[in-house]
């Protein structure tokens, strides 16, 4: 005879080993289980204490065979994606690293020529698990609100990616959510990602009377039981049990846990056996022994808060206080750490606090988790209970702690500061929790801003002033003054005059001042005002270090162009400022690197291209659908190999061009747009495809490598992808586009949101923007989607079907390819799979290029 | 001598297994009142911190590895020890020999699917590239068998490889035999043997049936009064099939399907003839499990029957190994298109069925084609395109195709309970039963349209044709009429 215990679990939930006692979740359980098999993702909801968990852990696990699933039960715990990792790695076992001679392990033996697209880091912890157990792998994001209660916008976002990839592994896995009903509309986003995710959703409903006499008659009359109900009264006692539960409620079912607390009470009046050994009659005696039971839960809180405060010789209120940092703003459940606990309590005693902590456990008010090291409420209608209880200060203490920690919780880079209104908020509660060294570093920062920003906006009224009195003076000496080289002159005294007179300022900040405005002609690519300029601010003594980087910047210019004398002059009068000789024996290069090897490079990068390695590799080139959902039918996905080259880290610029254009006298106006009064550091427009293969060419010569562009009498152009500058072709611009060997899974370059990393239509306010302007790529490449459409090298037409390396294209064709989109775009036009084309003769205000060089240095 | 020998040889191969918890197991039994047990203990115990400790995250990965190594050393050296100088220690002999009495010493022979594995991916080459490359990488590599991670790659192949149903049911069998051993074990291993042979002769079988009712609503045929019989016995079965019948209904269909058309569905039988006649090494191996299956329920079973089951199941399947170059498929629903000026098409969508194949909808794919296809069907077919099929329904059905769900449920015809007025399918996942009775939803005066309009008598319908269609294909092949036809 099977020995018989204790039924009841009382704030736990049912477990696989529970099923003789697990009763009225039939119809759940068996609709559950059919959903298994028809959707890969579940969402389980209900009201709290309606029993979701035990519907899992014992329903549905008592459907199973152990080897028919492999039950993984995450907790949000500190970070639901970290929380997920760490469950599956836990299960995966030790990461066995392969050894080169089995890396075969990895492969797709069905197909070994092509590649297996390289898994994610969850996928492949996935594969690793199931090939560790070969059983369908169930994901049970049990309390899911958790990441909505207490989870960033981040970790939310990050959670529903890692949904979307572990939808599309091929081993068999299923995700099952379990949700308090009140935060359905949270999904809102999670539902637009992953539309799958409501279609099969069950509710759980609240235990009404004839549930909860199912419940209790079965219980009563299982052999393993020690409670049953008096005989001939088990219909009867059940219903008077439902009755004093429910109370004076107008309701047609109770909450489980409330069930649970009072049957227990029940039992330990029926036996007083508290090790709940001993059998137990329920009887009408037992029931009305009871008493007017009113609120089971708050009963059963208040009388373990009493007993405990007295235990410790502490007030009540103490207690309630430990208890409050256990449960949120909204009343749920919010697990801690001991760490945490005693940070939020500073000026308690630890001991005192460890010591409550191991009373509310033996009073199973707390439940603690030796996996997560963190202790909790044992269940969310305890935790309502708790929020009910706290005083207005409390609450506004939480309130204040909660805005501290979302703010703070941010990274640096992207974190705002207290307003003036929020400090004013937290201020009187500071001192009644502790702070982390950063969240006080943080209000103190916040402080010093608002009184920067209010010192800040005083000095703007001053600064307002001083410059519109500025204006006047400039507009007065341009026009006292008769020729140009006077104006300079009058400038640099108006300058002086003002520096000296109104603001008192040093030549050395008038020598600023001077070499700004050079700075905005050679912007604005008028060398030979800023040259003289420059000679203007030469005069004033000051700065000299500053002026000799100037005109240095205008020795270079002169000297890549062709006129070496001129550069030589300018490249004196650097030399004179920095006292420096310059070695005659040197080429113009040489001699600026000498001079100042730092500012030489910067003059290098800013009037040729930048190059950024890209590691080649193979990528599946065109438009995977499971990222992308605007895919063209030109854009079919197929496997591509290019080898290692580099990429030009920005689009030509204005500068550039404008160099390549002096130094083969051609003119920069041809290709600038009238309108736009181009500065030098946007993307050059209005390049035919000719000019940019001819403009490589040149770049390959001035920077002392071979062409890699030719061309034979009949005009037929021929690349050399090993040679010197060149453009890209589409399959390396797509692979660079793409991320190269990070095989970054956006529709754009580097995000799948578009303003992050391009002008287009909708934020270029109808023209190019300077370059780098927006977020890099994972490459470092900037602009790769949008600003300006990219002319690539090859001719336009249908992707091949077979594996290309280094595919260049066809050998002829009408119409070049053009990638990345522009300006002018829609956003759909910036995809990194869109594909272009146009005649290589054609010129449009949104054409541009970038370089691309092989070998990689 | 030999009883310690055969033991610590068990417990080389199981320390280089990694199976260090259960070698510390064996050993603790062994050396049970002799001074070296007091080694076993000390190193348990390290082994024991090791493993908290690297759950818990408070060793580093690089010393948790190094420890390991040591505790690995220190066992090899105590089964060295007791090799060589278990003469010191008369107990441990003693202890050797009851030891080897015990049901669980039985479990240092033998491993789960080690056989099964091995065989398979050498049966399955020619239908299965993935084997056949799988193969040549491990050429050169000596007892592959005992390294986890390449046997793991090997059952992933033969899992993955072979034909729909029958590669998840090998899935499951993989998963049983990687569980900790319990005193069920046994027991289910044994039964997921006898589920995996009773379908892959079903699958088989029920292709047969289905391609002789095609002929035969072409062309009046009779059918031998054996074959008849044997049919009948599958069909109008009280229980579920016996693996001796099913045998023996396969050696009785393949001459006629043979004799009425040169042109087998599954051609590949053709080549196994000589394979099915009684006495041969398949028809044993389908003895031998019947033998296992009429145990199973009358005593329990010990790991030399999960041997014998998994030895008789590798040689069926290996005779059923063309099943690898089969697909199986299931249409949920089909759709016409036919824009003006242009060629009608239909667009059929479906589910590939197999481990790789997902539940949700967005899984299913579709084929905008000017092919018809058999609507709600289980198709098995091979290569790319499910064109040219066998359409196993109603033998096999999609229940949630017919009743308009997500995902698969794939079950198989099991029997007819006559009285019931029913037919009983079973689900392969969970071998649960899923009846489907006629409701006689279409009645005379029904319009069709208004029945289709609403989903619940929609799905009753589908059901309704599933038994139909299964009356009219057993009225066909039996040639005959019984009370259930008539409903």
């Amino acid at each position: 005879m099977s020995k018989k215990t204790y039924p009841f679990k009382f704030l736990d939930a049912y477990t696989r080993e529970d099923h003789k006692f697990f009763f009225g979740r039939e119809d759940e359980t068996r609709l559950l289980y059919e959903m298994i098999f028809q959707s890969d993702i579940i969402l389980l909801y209900g009201a709290s204490g309606t029993g979701k968990t035990s519907l899992i852990q014992c329903g549905l696990a008592n459907k199973f065979q152990t080897h028919d699933w492999l039950p993984l039960f995450v907790r949000r715990g500190k970070n639901l994606n970290e929380s997920l990792e760490e469950a599956l790695r836990k299960v995966e076992g030790e990461e066995q690293n392969l050894t080169s001679d089995l890396e075969w392990l990895d492969e797709d033996l069905n197909s070994p020529a092509t590649p297996r697209k390289p898994l994610s880091p969850i996928a492949r912890r996935l594969r690793a698990v199931y090939l560790r157990f070969f059983k369908p792998i169930y994901l049970i994001f049990d309390q899911f609100e958790e990441l909505y209660i207490l989870g960033t916008k981040t970790e939310q976002e990050e959670f529903i990616q890692t949904v979307k990839e572990i939808l599309r592994v091929e081993q068999p896995v299923k995700i099952i959510l379990t949700l308090r009903e009140e935060y359905l509309g949270h999904l809102y986003e999670f539902e637009r990602a992953v539309p799958e995710l409501l279609r099969k959703k069950l509710r759980v409903e609240p235990m009404n009377l004839d549930k909860v006499k199912t419940v209790i008659n079965n219980i009563s009359e299982s052999k393993e039981s020690n409670v049953r109900l008096q005989t001939g009264e088990e219909d009867k006692l059940a219903g008077a049990i439902f009755e004093k539960i429910k109370g004076e409620e107008k309701t047609l079912s109770i909450p489980l846990p409330y069930l649970q607390v009072f049957m227990d009470k029940l039992y330990l009046l029926a036996t007083g056996d508290d090790t709940r050994q001993a059998d137990a009659v329920i009887t009408r005696e037992t029931l009305n022994a009871a008493g007017d039971i009113g609120d089971v839960l708050r009963d059963f809180l208040e009388e373990q808060v009493q007993q405990i405060a007295i235990k410790h010789s502490e007030s009540p209120a103490s207690v309630w206080k430990i208890l409050s940092h256990f449960v949120t703003l909204e009343g749920t459940k919010e697990p801690l750490s001991r760490q945490n606990l005693f940070d939020r309590l500073a000026g308690v005693s630890e001991k005192l606090i460890e010591n409550i902590l191991q009373s509310l456990l033996t009073s199973r008010i707390l439940r603690y988790s030796e996996n997560e090291d963190r202790y909790e409420i044992a269940h969310d209608s305890l935790a309502r209970q708790i929020h009910e209880k706290r005083t207005d200060e409390e609450i506004a203490i939480l309130e204040v702690q909660r805005l501290i920690r979302s703010q703070v919780a941010l990274h640096a880079g992207v974190r705002e500061y207290f307003t003036e209104k929020q400090l004013l908020f937290i201020e009187p509660y500071l001192e009644k929790f502790k702070l982390k060294d950063e969240e006080r570093e943080w209000i103190e920062k916040s402080r010093e801003q608002v009184k920067k920003q209010k010192e800040e906006e005083a000095l703007r009224h001053q600064q307002q002033l001083a410059e519109a009195k500025k204006r006047n003076l400039r507009l007065r000496a341009l026009l006292a003054v008769a020729g140009v080289a006077l104006v300079f002159a009058l400038v640099m005294a108006v300058f002086a005059q003002k520096a000296l007179s109104d603001r008192k300022k040093s030549n050395g900040e008038v020598v600023n001042l001077i070499l700004e405005n050079a700075n905005d002609q050679i912007l604005n690519l008028e060398y030979e005002e800023a040259v003289k300029t420059i000679h203007s601010a030469a005069k004033l003594k000051a700065g000299e270090s500053k002026v000799a980087q100037s005109y240095l910047e205008m020795a270079f210019w002169h000297g890549e162009t062709g006129d070496t004398a001129r550069a030589t002059t300018l490249l004196d009068s650097a030399a004179l400022l920095l006292e420096k000789p310059v070695v005659s024996s040197s080429s113009l290069r040489d001699a600026i690197k000498n001079l100042d090897s730092v500012w030489y490079r910067h003059l290098m990068e800013k009037y040729y291209p930048v190059m950024v390695a890209v590691e080649g590799g193979s990528f599946y080139m065109g438009c995977d659908s499971t990222i992308d959902k605007n895919c063209f039918p030109n854009e079919i996905l197929h496997l591509q190999e290019v080898s290692s080259f580099q990429m030009a880290k920005y689009e030509t610029t204005v500068w550039q061009f404008a160099l390549y254009c002096k130094a083969n006298n051609f003119d920069i106006k041809d290709y600038l747009e009238p309108t736009w009064n181009d500065p030098g550091n946007n993307p050059v427009v209005n390049v035919r495809w000719y000019d940019a293969v001819d403009y490589a060419n040149w770049v390959s010569r001035q920077m002392g490598v071979a062409e890699a562009i030719a061309k034979d009498t009949a005009d037929n152009y021929s690349v050399n992808l090993r040679g010197g500058y060149r453009l890209p072709t589409e399959a390396e611009w797509e692979y660079a586009a793409k991320g190269g060997i990070h095989h970054s899974p956006f529709v754009y370059s580097g995000s799948n949101d578009i303003d992050s990393v391009g002008w287009y239509g909708k934020n270029s306010n109808g023209r190019t923007h300077p370059v780098g302007g927006k977020n890099p790529n994972a490459l470092g490449l900037y602009d790769m989607s949008g600003n300006v459409w990219e002319w690539c090298w090859d001719w336009a037409a249908v992707y091949p079907v077979s594996l290309e390396k280094d595919y260049q294209g066809p050998v002829s064709g009408s119409y070049r390819v053009l990638r990345g989109g522009s300006w002018f775009s829609t956003s759909q036009y910036c995809r990194v799979a869109r594909r272009d084309y146009d005649s290589p003769e054609y010129r449009g205000y949104n054409l541009g290029f970038r370089l691309a060089l092989s070998p990689p240095v | 001598m030999n009883e310690i020998r055969k033991i610590t040889e068990l417990l080389r191969k199981m320390i280089a297994a990694d199976q260090l918890k259960e070698v510390m197991s064996v050993l603790q039994q062994l050396l049970e009142g002799s001074p070296l047990l007091n080694d076993v203990v000390i190193l348990s115990g390290q082994y024991e911190g090791l493993e908290k400790n690297t759950r818990l995250g408070t060793i580093l990965r690089e010393n948790a590895r190094v420890e390991k190594n040591t505790i690995m050393n220190a066992l090899t050296g105590l089964v060295n020890e007791l090799e060589e100088n278990y003469q010191l220690y008369p107990v441990i002999q003693e202890n050797g020999k009851n030891y080897l009495q015990t049901p669980e010493s039985r479990v240092l022979g033998y491993t789960f699917n080690e056989h099964l594995t091995r065989e398979l991916i050498t049966a399955i080459k020619p239908y299965a590239p993935a084997a056949q490359r799988f193969l040549d990488k491990v050429a050169l590599i000596s007892d592959w068998e005992s390294k986890p991670q390449i046997n793991d790659k090997a059952k992933e192949i033969i899992a993955y490889s072979f034909v729909g149903v029958i590669g998840v049911q090998l899935g499951k069998l993989m998963a049983i035999g990687k569980e900790d051993f319990t005193a069920d074990k046994p027991k289910t291993y044994v039964e997921k043997c006898l589920h995996i042979a009773r379908q892959s002769f079903d699958l088989i079988l029920f292709s047969m049936f289905s391609r002789l009712w095609d002929e035969m609503k072409k062309r009046p045929l009779t059918l031998p009064e054996e074959t008849r019989k044997l049919i009948r016995k599958r069909l109008d079965h009280l229980k579920g099939p016996e693996l001796d019948e099913q045998f023996a209904l396969l050696i009785n269909l393949y001459p006629v399907l043979l004799d009425i058309n040169s042109e087998l569905h599954l051609p590949e039988i053709e080549a196994m003839e000589v394979h099915l006649n009684e006495g041969t090494e398949l028809h044993q191996a389908v003895k031998n499990l019947q033998k296992l299956s009429q145990r199973l329920e009358q005593e329990p079973l010990e790991l030399a029957d999960c041997a014998e089951a998994e030895t008789q199941l590798t040689v069926l399947l290996s005779h059923f190994s063309f099943l690898v170059s089969y697909r199986m498929a299931s249409i949920k629903n089909i759709s016409y298109r036919q824009a003006r000026h242009n060629e009608p098409a239909y667009i059929h969508h479906f589910a590939a069925l197999g481990i790789d194949s997902k539940a949700n909808k967005d899984a299913e794919k579709s084929i905008y084609t000017q092919d018809t296809a058999h609507t709600d069907a289980v198709l098995l077919y091979k290569g790319d395109h499910y064109q040219d099929c066998i359409v196993l329904s109603p033998f096999v059905i999609d229940y949630n195709a017919l009743t308009f769900e997500g995902g698969s449920r794939i079950c198989f015809y099991q029997l007819q309970p006559m009285e019931e007025e029913l037919l009983e399918y079973l689900f392969l996942e969970d071998n649960s039963i899923v009846n489907l009775e006629f409701k006689g939803i279409q009645k005379a005066d029904t319009n069709l349209g208004d029945l289709v309009m609403n989903k619940e008598t929609y799905r009753m319908f589908n059901l309704d044709c599933v038994v139909s269609q299964f009356q009219e294909a057993r009225r066909c092949l039996l040639g005959d009429a019984l009370n259930f036809d008539d409903l």
